[in-house]
């Protein structure tokens, strides 16, 4: 059965009423929450530094040296900066190398998220009763 | 956060919809109290807190059109893999939302995750979902169609699993139930409750009783008569 025929759309304020936790039985739900959220939160972080220990050590870079095309991998290693020749390199690592750096990219802002929630959640639980 | 948040959501159903997959899997958990303000288009309903949990219930037997690797097609997205429980069944973490994907438990039940070898995914299998995948209604959520269990069903079940749950997540389940009870007795649907309350066993009818009479709500206890 569907109701379309006496939708509204759900709106962004609808989801976050501000005038809901009024009682004790309120709060307690909150905390329970949170400290579901805050195990969710720590596992996470677990994930998405495991995730970014998967992906290939680098960047693949472009040199045109003479009109010819070359690529070195740069990174660091022992907090020195290292460029290794790999010459002429096929499309397959191309991409691989330019999906690793978009995923790196985007796991370690994710990861920071995920530190921050785990901030705000400690914060949030710390009090006179155990977390 | 909460924008992103509800954003995300809506971009994972529009690519599960893409893919075919939304016709198959039921919405179920906290996040359907969002989804009943569809449903009940009533002014003084409002959705309680959640978590980020989006759960999606797989009636048996699965039944899937096509193969679809789920990390594949949300990976981009930021979804990455989450082992959980001792069977390591599958969900989908995101600091966002969370995926998780239930199934039925039938029989003598097991710890084991249920392979979902058309999504690429293992489940964790549950008890009494049966109950909330025989009476599903279809709601729109922006230009989607959800399919997503009867309210009705809906609030018996939580007040069925409560006593089951750890105290707090129990005591989430029996607020989140009697405020769908209220809103459908807002809604002049008391005999709905009362015919599913009629088709769940005796056993399951005195712990739903019992729930109502422990949260003191004797107006809901009345129309169960």
């Amino acid at each position: 059965m569907l109701y379309s025929n006496r939708l509204t759309p759900v709106t962004i304020q609808d989801t976050f009423p501000l005038n809901l936790y009024s009682n004790w039985s309120d709060v307690m739900s909150i905390k329970s929450v949170l400290r579901e959220e805050l195990e969710n939160s720590l596992q996470m972080e677990k994930n998405y530094a495991r995730e970014l220990a998967k992906l290939p050590a680098g960047s693949l870079v472009r040199r045109v040296i003479k009109g010819r095309v070359y690529y070195y991998l740069i990174f660091r290693e022992k907090g020195r900066f290292r460029a290794v020749y790999r010459g002429k390199v096929g499309a397959a690592e191309i991409e691989k190398y330019r999906r690793a750096k978009e995923y790196r990219a985007k796991y370690r802002r994710l990861l920071s998220q995920a530190k921050k929630q785990i901030r705000f959640l400690r914060s949030a639980l710390r009090g006179k009763e155990a977390i | 956060m909460e924008k992103k948040q509800y954003e995300l959501c809506r971009k994972v159903l529009r690519r599960l919809d893409q893919r075919g997959l939304l016709n198959n899997l039921i919405l179920i958990g906290s996040w359907c109290l969002l989804f009943y303000k569809d449903y009940f288009q009533q002014s003084s309903y409002r959705t309680a807190i959640r978590t980020r949990d989006l759960d999606f219930l797989i009636p048996l037997p699965q039944r899937f059109a096509a193969k679809v690797d789920l990390h594949d097609l949300l990976r981009d997205l930021g979804f990455v893999i989450n082992f959980k429980g001792q069977g390591g069944w599958i969900t989908l973490q995101h600091p966002d939302l969370i995926l998780e994907f239930l199934v039925p438990e039938r029989g003598r039940g097991t710890h084991e995750p249920v392979p979902v070898p058309d999504l690429g995914i293992n489940a964790q299998s549950l008890r009494f979902l049966d109950f909330l995948a025989t009476d599903t209604i279809r709601v729109r959520f922006h230009d989607l169609t959800l399919r997503v269990p009867h309210p009705a069903n809906f609030a018996l079940h939580k007040l069925i699993i409560a006593s089951r749950r750890q105290s707090d997540k129990g005591e989430r389940d029996r607020s989140q139930a009697v405020q769908v009870l209220q809103a459908l007795i807002k809604a002049g649907e008391e005999a709905t409750i009362r015919t599913r309350l009629g088709k769940v066993p005796a056993k399951w009818q005195t712990c739903i009783r019992k729930n109502l009479a422990e949260m003191k709500e004797d107006n809901i206890l009345a129309i169960l008569v």
